[in-house]
């Protein structure tokens, strides 16, 4: 059969068209960047980003506990992970208890309770970003760690046995870890070493009228997608960070709202919201 | 150029020309959105989201760290595999037919053309074309090492594609603008000048000449040996004095063929079954 330019149209037509076409069906082809967390397909582990050099002996050991956890995983959990699972890393301060839930499989009630949350908190308007503000920084050994986001990734790590090396988290409140124990979540590695390193949350805890300012404080400073770059700009952000933050230099034309400025630069919206918030707070 | 069949080479025109017209079409979309305006008839998506060499820049990260790198999305992936479908049959038939830098460098060629007559594109001294050919594959060797590392899109601030579709944007680099000035000039002397010494992602779908399921064959028994084939070919390739051409640089645009070129029936064209001895 001799291939004419006819043939090479409907080879077009149906690889490419048809192509397109079916992905678009099958939820691959996406143009932007999604929006929400990112699926993880490959089971891989997210490495650490700080070098070795500059842990302390806690950090090493979560680090090298995250790993063995890994490496211990039984065959159906690997078989999980290669699958399709949603990658712990993604989890973002944006993030409500309801869709850590759906994504993880992770209780509300189970951050609730560890978390020293109350019991009537909402979960699905309770962000995990909120946890800066209902309690302030506590001191372990000379070094200043927050309650945040990267505390609960390391929680859903453990809760899930879902691969995550941080480098910011080395203790955890003193309830999530008995929770863990109780529920079994925990292999005989991570516990000898959680329960060492553990610390009361409820001696930090925020008294409500702090909270409350630190909210109102909070909401002055909100931007929201459509706050242009010059609003950003005008509300105390330079352009050396707006660049950090982007990747990308301030446009000539400042008037570009800043929801715009991420889809036209293939950005996630919630990585990048989120860092600036993270700034303004 | 059309011989014989007219019908077939306005229908790669066609092709081209469509294509051409989308991409323009959705950068000028793309920058309707960054304006806060609706789209005209197609969508408004990135160049990068159309582009299947993102694809293969992001591939590394994508098999080691289940990521997509920045500013790369899943569309761009999946097009990659789409493309190197398409090229496992009938070869880089989306260079020969589809790209629309392809497609500009033709088109502008037509210029050179005019210009130096039969000389155009056998200008550059055969040793240096014959060594300047393998150069694109150290530029993808390079930019897919150099991706990977980095993971951001280096070549962003090179790349003729981005550059000549979005060239009214902040975003586009000066060297992209002097690559593809430059691009421009040597297209008036040679044919394709980035498709042949540095397009990274043809020289991966260049590779799929020594294996596609359907190649390029020449039937020694009928052909008049009048070398019409090898003057076409836009890629300088000597197809006259093969059987079966399984060159690296083939962008299957079928203009050697009989269909178009070729004045003899069944001398020359592609296809699955032997050529009768």
């Amino acid at each position: 059969m001799k291939i004419r330019h006819i043939h090479i149209f409907i080879a077009i037509a149906i690889i490419m068209g048809g192509g397109i076409y079916v992905s678009s069906q099958l939820g691959l082809f996406h143009t932007t960047r999604a929006a929400s967390n990112n699926t993880m397909r490959a089971g891989g582990q997210i490495q650490a980003t700080s070098s070795p050099q500059s842990m302390g002996t806690a950090r090493q050991m979560q680090t090298n506990l995250n790993e063995s956890a890994t490496l211990n995983m039984s065959t159906e959990d690997q078989e999980n992970l290669n699958g399709s699972t949603h990658d712990v890393a993604d989890i973002r301060g944006s993030f409500s208890l309801t869709e850590i839930e759906r994504l993880y499989q992770v209780p509300p009630a189970a951050i609730i309770e560890s978390f020293s949350l109350k019991e009537n908190t909402d979960p699905r308007t309770f962000r995990l970003r909120d946890l800066k503000v209902l309690y302030e920084d506590y001191e372990i050994d000379g070094e200043i760690y927050e309650v945040e986001t990267d505390t609960i990734k390391v929680f859903v790590s453990l809760y899930t046995n879902k691969p995550y090396t941080s480098d910011e988290t080395f203790y955890l409140p003193e309830k999530a870890v008995n929770y863990l124990l109780r529920e079994n979540r925990l292999t005989p590695e991570e516990e000898s070493y959680w329960k060492t390193h553990t610390f009361d949350l409820d001696i930090y805890a925020r008294d409500s009228h702090t909270i409350q300012a630190m909210a109102e404080q909070s909401s002055a400073a909100s931007f929201t997608g459509n706050t242009t770059i010059a609003g950003l700009i005008s509300m105390g952000m330079d352009e050396a960070t707006f660049e950090e933050i982007t990747g990308f230099e301030v446009p000539e034309d400042r008037n570009i709202t800043i929801r715009n400025f991420i889809f036209a630069h293939g950005l996630g919206f919630d990585d990048v919201s989120e860092e600036i918030e993270e700034f303004f707070r | 150029m059309p011989k014989k069949s007219t019908k077939s080479y306005w229908l790669r025109t066609f092709i081209q020309v469509a294509f051409l017209l989308l991409v323009t079409l959705i950068s000028i979309n793309h920058f309707r959105f960054t304006q806060g305006l609706p789209p005209i008839l197609v969508g408004s998506a990135s160049l990068h989201a159309i582009c299947p060499f993102g694809g293969v820049v992001t591939t590394y990260n994508y098999i080691t760290q289940g990521i997509f790198i920045r500013q790369i999305s899943q569309s761009s992936f999946t097009l990659m595999w789409l493309v190197l479908l398409l090229a496992l049959f009938v070869g880089p038939v989306f260079c020969g037919w589809i790209c629309p830098i392809g497609t500009v460098q033709e088109y502008f060629g037509k210029l050179g053309k005019k210009i130096f007559g039969k000389r155009y594109n056998n200008l550059v001294p055969p040793k240096a074309d014959y060594w300047l050919r393998y150069l694109r594959y150290i530029v993808l060797i390079v930019i897919v090492i150099l991706t990977a590392m980095e993971l951001r899109l280096i070549f962003q601030d090179f790349c003729p594609f981005f550059t000549l579709f979005s060239f009214w944007s902040a975003e586009v680099a000066l060297s992209g603008l002097i690559l593809l000035g430059a691009i421009f000039i040597a297209t008036l002397f040679v044919e394709r000048p980035w498709c042949k010494y540095l397009c990274p992602l043809g020289a991966l779908l260049g590779v799929f000449n020594f294996f596609r399921i359907i190649p390029l064959k020449r039937n020694e028994q009928t052909c008049i040996d009048c070398k019409l084939c090898d003057k076409v070919c836009p890629m300088n390739i000597k197809i006259s004095d093969k059987r079966i051409i399984r060159n690296h640089q083939c962008i299957s645009c079928l203009l050697c063929t009989d269909e178009i070129a070729c004045p003899v029936k069944d001398a020359l064209n592609f296809s699955f079954l032997k050529t009768k001895k």
